[in-house]
């Protein structure tokens, strides 16, 4: 009977909201993958598709949109290429393989010799070292340099207190890089094969500063397409990088973009044959659902609740349990955001490496229950409630009249936590108003500390490993709690099984605080025209990979 | 007059001055800035990031530096996208909102008063209840609905047109029919207005006793007379236009000037807002006063004070 109540309120949450673009279903089956033999390849070779909104620049050291990502890795080649399933491999790039010592802190990366800038110049390891200097000079003051605190001195160069020669990034010869990392990391290898690390050109660096990839004419190009032209606000052209190491492999002559983000617009296109793939949000999922055109990938993505434990009523970790357990993960996850599957019952995507090369979040399991996995859950959600508020001595109503929730303001998330409320209305007869806020306001709030709770938070990795996902709760120092410290600097020591073994640990730590509740994981979806065959969609870093893309008839 | 046009000159600088002023308190008071770090982003490296911009130093200090640049004319440049400045988005932005909006609105205007004319002659018939019910929807009809609507029939449907874009003269069409739409309802409505009330004025009996005829007395009495109040509204309008039209710069993906406000303020993107800010204002203030100029074109009864 409370299900069914809880399902109805989330369908009059639901109706009329027609834009969502979180999304999902299950399976996973790449409809484009793989090639198909009966079909002739298309004269012209042009791929079109669009992108959100203009990107920032196309800087690989400067770079913070994903926008701009997307284009840069066909434009700017990393040392290697992330490759297999769900990314977790590499193939290779600049570099053709690497040695690593025993604890994982230096790697030693051999360059090939073929490689060439767009300008016809040879690609050295001097260019490596220069590119990551560049980024950690003060100076320079890029907006991710952070992203670079695994080399070894990057922290106190930055901070100014050393010089950029200092950088644990050496040129061997000509074609050979050692990086020296400042404490162990043995995933460094998904580092180099992510957009933000590949090497630009020294001269071309030195020349335009930090104006490098403002304009086309400001880039010298390494991947397999070069930006040939940049109508700002409206469109970016690349056209097929005949200095390419692998020009021979790369079938595409010319990618248009469209930069727009208008949802109606991209439709259109797509129906008029103007485009060959389009992001879609649910509200169009219906529509494709059985078509071969619909492709569905994982985005190594978890977004969840956040409580502030300083806080009254917030700080008795019965009431956060309580609202924990009240939040019906899989009926959120199959009325919000499609597709049941995405319910998250832990901090860790799936298509995260686990121990013994298994994947993390299937060998953790369920680390959080609600009512979905459990029957008694709301009964004990109810006696947890009134035991916390007991103990601090305050009444459902006080803590109603006190409580302020945020959500980010956009449709999307109003949503989400219109379908978070309600559930706690539901199960525990709490009535909480819900403020939406601008992501920028938000944000100074969520490090100050100066919030209540903040339903839809996101957390989205860079790299394919459990710690990218904790490291936030870490650095923030929100959660000052000495055994979640300790187990956390215990994991930055070790390497291999052991360091995952303690991720684990950490992450079975961080639940059981209920100060992260997790709402689901992520999943876009896609249509792609059946012309395309070899597009690459891959869970974090640089969500296309164009190089291989064949249009046929 | 040459007293007036100084005296009014002088009083649009201290307006520009004020207006510069106040949002670039303003906009320093809306909580971010516009470099959008994650939130576990360190603070070294907000630190560095803030030294080079000038944003460390105390708000009046930058607040003068900024006064003096913009008295050398010096616009700067966005701290969002790189290498973009402010004059360069303003001479590169303002050709296509122009171009689309001033398209709109002189085929809008013609459409909306020829419109707005036959109903006030019609006064109570079909004809006027049917250009009523244009004019209604007109303005009720948003744009981006009307917008996407006329994407989908001559774009997709039809494939008359580009559904979206900025590559040649073919993909002006649908967005300029989508700034024409809101503003022959605009002028229809406010021409027949206009013209019903001049219709029962003295002189408007005075010609039709004297037996002139009814397409003499429309043209020489009737629409000079009814068309003062659309001389007001035409400062605005032009200001409006060379300012942008976010909606449609947005459905139609043109690289107008209107998309780069609304994106310079959700980014708190400083040297943009202040620049467009500075630069929308001064032209809305040359357009009012052109438009007071033009008052004694129209109406020789009104005669400018020196």
């Amino acid at each position: 009977m409370k299900r069914n109540s809880v399902k109805r309120a989330l369908c009059i949450a639901l109706a009329g909201v027609m834009m969502f673009t979180m999304t999902a279903c299950g399976g996973g089956e790449k409809s484009n993958d793989g090639s198909s033999g009966k079909k002739t390849k298309a004269e012209e070779q042009v791929f079109r598709m669009t992108l959100g909104e203009e990107p920032t620049i196309l800087d690989p050291y400067q770079i913070q949109d994903d926008n701009a990502y997307n284009i840069s890795y066909a434009v700017t080649e990393p040392l290697f290429r992330i490759a297999g399933e769900d990314g977790k491999d590499w193939e290779p790039g600049l570099a053709t393989d690497y040695k690593v010592n025993d604890d994982a802190t230096v790697y030693t990366v051999n360059m090939r010799k073929d490689a060439k800038w767009s300008d016809g110049t040879p690609i050295t390891a001097n260019d490596v070292v220069y590119s990551f200097q560049r980024v950690v000079d003060p100076n320079f003051a890029s907006p991710k340099a952070n992203d670079y605190f695994y080399l070894k001195n990057a922290q106190k160069i930055i901070e100014g207190e050393m010089g950029v020669e200092e950088l644990g990034v050496k040129a061997l010869d000509e074609y050979t890089v050692e990086f020296n990392l400042e404490k162990p990391v043995d995933f460094f290898i998904d580092c180099l094969k992510t957009p933000g690390w590949a090497p630009i050109q020294q001269e071309a660096g030195e020349k335009y500063q930090d104006l490098y990839g403002a304009e086309p004419e400001n880039m010298v190009f390494s991947g397999p397409f070069v930006v040939s032209e940049w109508v700002h606000d409206n469109s970016i052209t690349l056209k097929k990088n005949e200095n390419y190491w692998d020009a021979e492999n790369v079938t595409l002559e010319e990618v248009q973009i469209s930069l727009t983000s208008d949802k109606n617009a991209i439709q259109g296109m797509y129906e008029a044959g103007d485009l060959d793939i389009q992001r879609i949000g649910t509200e169009l999922l219906a529509q494709y659902e059985n078509s071969p055109e619909l492709r569905q990938e994982g985005r190594l993505s978890v977004s969840f609740i956040e409580f502030n434990p300083r806080v009254e009523f917030l700080n008795n970790i019965k009431i956060r349990e309580a609202l924990s357990i009240a939040f019906d993960r899989k009926a959120y996850a199959a009325n919000v955001v499609k597709n049941e599957e995405l319910a998250a019952y832990g901090m860790i995507p799936y298509g995260i490496r686990g121990t013994e090369n298994g994947d993390f979040r299937e060998q953790q399991g369920d680390l959080v229950k609600d009512a979905a996995t459990d029957p008694d859950a709301i009964k004990r959600a109810k006696e947890l409630l009134d035991e916390g508020l007991k103990e601090i001595g305050k009444t459902k109503q006080e803590m109603e009249d006190f409580l302020e929730i945020l959500c980010v303001d956009s449709e999307g998330s109003k949503l989400q936590a219109q379908a978070v409320q309600a559930m706690w209305k539901d199960n525990l007869g709490l009535e909480l108003t819900v403020t939406p806020m601008q992501t920028k306001m938000l944000i100074p709030m969520l490090t100050e500390g100066t919030f209540h709770c903040v339903i839809g938070g996101a957390n989205t990795a860079s790299y394919p490993d459990a710690s990218e996902f904790l490291s936030f709760i870490y650095d923030e120092g929100k959660m000052d709690d000495p055994e979640f410290n300790k187990l956390w600097e215990k994991s930055l020591t070790q390497i291999g099984d052991e360091r995952i073994e303690t991720l684990k640990q950490v992450e079975k730590y961080v639940l059981e605080q209920y100060v992260y509740i997790p709402q689901n994981f992520v999943e876009n979806n896609y249509v792609v025209s059946e012309k395309v065959d070899g597009l690459n969609i891959w869970p974090f870093g640089a969500e296309y990979d164009l190089k291989n893309v064949v249009m046929y008839e | 007059m040459g007293k007036y046009v100084l005296k009014r000159f002088g009083s649009m600088l201290i307006t520009l001055f004020l207006i510069a002023t106040v949002t670039f308190f303003l906009m320093h008071l809306i909580p971010g800035d516009p470099f959008a770090l994650p939130r576990d982003t360190p603070e070294i490296v907000r630190e560095n990031l803030e030294e080079k911009y000038g944003l460390d130093k105390p708000l009046f200090e930058q607040y003068t530096i900024y006064m003096k640049n913009l008295l050398h004319g010096d616009f700067g440049s966005s701290m969002k996208y790189k290498g973009q400045t402010v004059v360069g988005k303003v001479t590169t932005g303002m050709p296509p909102s122009a171009l689309v909006g001033f398209g709109g609105v002189i085929i809008g205007s013609i459409i909306g008063l020829v419109l707005g004319c036959i109903a006030a002659l019609n006064n109570k018939g079909k004809v006027d209840y049917l250009v009523i019910i244009l004019a209604i929807l007109g303005v009720s009809i948003p744009s981006f609905v009307f917008g996407s609507l006329i994407q989908k029939i001559f774009g997709v449907d039809l494939k008359l047109f580009p559904i979206q874009g900025w590559k040649g003269v073919s993909y002006v069409v649908l967005p300029m029919m989508t700034a024409a739409f809101t503003n022959i309802a605009f002028y229809a409505r406010m021409l027949r207005t206009s013209m019903l009330d001049v219709m029962k004025q003295d002189y408007t009996y005075t010609a039709k006793s004297k037996g002139l005829t009814k397409t003499e007395i429309v043209k020489r009495h009737m629409l000079r007379n009814s068309l003062l109040p659309l001389v007001t509204s035409f400062g605005p309008m032009c200001a409006g236009v060379l300012t942008g039209n976010f909606v449609v710069e947005k459905i139609f993906n043109i690289p107008g000037i209107g998309q780069a406000m609304i994106s310079a303020i959700q980014s708190s993107d400083y040297t943009m807002i202040m620049g467009l800010t500075v630069i929308f204002s001064f032209i809305s203030a040359i357009m009012y006063f052109v438009v007071d100029i033009l008052y004694g074109v129209v109406d020789p009864r009104i005669r400018i004070a020196g």
